[in-house]
């Protein structure tokens, strides 16, 4: 009986192994933001942000600055990624899990260095609007204050005149 | 009917309930490793420890429904320490029904062998992350079918440990004397 009881744990064991491994491939596609152009939704996930390292110096309201280290995607590679062209638009909208909302010109998105999706900040993850779960912030390098780093960004909008 | 509780059985079911939680405490930051990984929530694993000293307990001492009073005492034990953590007052029911299956097993698989430990553990353990989940996580697909065979592969795990334990205990004389009420 009791080699029948090892038998039937290992053979768990091993249903649980594999249970867990395509928990944790589904886990990896989890979907984080949504780009939406006219009435076209694309959605993100976090293995789409998960491309370089980046760094850079981040100015606070008080007129601090601050030097970072994140990973994440320059943003204008990931809507060339998703197939989204800038050449028609006007701008970009990128929306918090909380409604907070900035503009960015297509030109600022098209530079070098300048607007980035990020997942990790300084070695850590960045945490979402839930606490405990994973986020994602936009870094703007080069503006006067952060106020444009968006917090818990969840939704990109294409703004075509 | 008189239940008649000799003063050794309540000691050692004493010990059993304190080993039980210490051990939960103990084992959660290891099982937790394993569940932080495979990200889902944890404290089913750990469970599956701290239940084998319940299953020791109540197979060594015969009294009816022995398992579901030290789970419930134990429920009581852990809100007061603070131990019930996210599940609050439902660790009452989280504590209490595990044992009340172990009980159901007990009544109907007669036998002391390595089998009994093992199965009654893994359904009990099982059972504890099914009302879990039922009354706080309220995890769907995968992601539930994975919290619950980890529960059942440690319970059986810890079932299996618990009857390797009781069958060396089981040869101490004094344990057989006292515990166990038999003569030599």
């Amino acid at each position: 009986m009791s080699r029948k009881i090892t038998i039937g744990i290992i053979l768990l064991f091993i249903v649980t192994g594999i249970v867990g491994a395509i928990h944790l491939m589904n886990q990896d596609a989890v979907e984080c933001m949504v780009i939406t152009q006219k009435n076209q939704q694309v959605a993100v996930t976090f293995d789409d942000l998960n491309r370089e390292a980046f760094s850079g110096n981040l100015i606070n309201g008080k007129g601090d600055v601050t030097f970072h280290e994140y990973t994440g995607v320059l943003l204008a590679d990931l809507l060339k990624s998703k197939g989204i062209d800038l050449t028609n638009a006007s701008g970009v909208t990128v929306t918090s899990a909380d409604n907070y909302s900035v503009v960015f010109t297509a030109e600022e998105i098209l530079q070098a260095d300048r607007v980035y999706a990020a997942i990790t900040a300084d070695g850590k993850k960045i945490e979402g609007i839930v606490p405990g779960s994973d986020g994602v912030q936009v870094i703007v390098f080069g503006d006067p204050n952060s106020r444009r780093c968006v917090r818990f960004a969840q939704k990109i909008t294409v703004n075509i005149p | 009917m008189k239940l008649k509780i000799p003063l050794s059985h309540l000691i050692f079911l004493a010990i059993c309930i304190a080993l039980s939680l210490v051990t939960k405490r103990v084992i959660s930051p290891i099982t937790n490793l394993l569940t932080d990984f495979l990200r889902v929530p944890g404290g089913g694993a750990a469970t599956a420890f701290s239940l084998m000293f319940l299953v020791i307990a109540t197979s060594s001492i015969q009294w009816p429904l022995a398992t579901a009073a030290a789970g419930f005492v134990q429920s009581l034990l852990a809100l007061s320490m603070g131990m019930g953590a996210y599940q609050g007052a439902f660790a009452i029911l989280t504590y209490t029904l595990p044992g009340l299956v172990i009980d159901l097993f007990r009544k109907f698989y007669p036998r002391r062998d390595n089998a009994y430990f093992s199965l009654s553990c893994g359904a009990a353990n099982t059972t504890g992350a099914l009302l879990t989940n039922l009354l706080v996580f309220r995890l769907e697909g995968i992601s539930f079918l994975l919290w619950m065979l980890i529960a059942c592969v440690i319970g059986l795990l810890g079932g299996l440990l618990g009857g390797l334990l009781f069958h060396r205990i089981e040869r101490i004389p004094e344990f057989r004397r006292f515990v166990l009420c038999q003569e030599k």
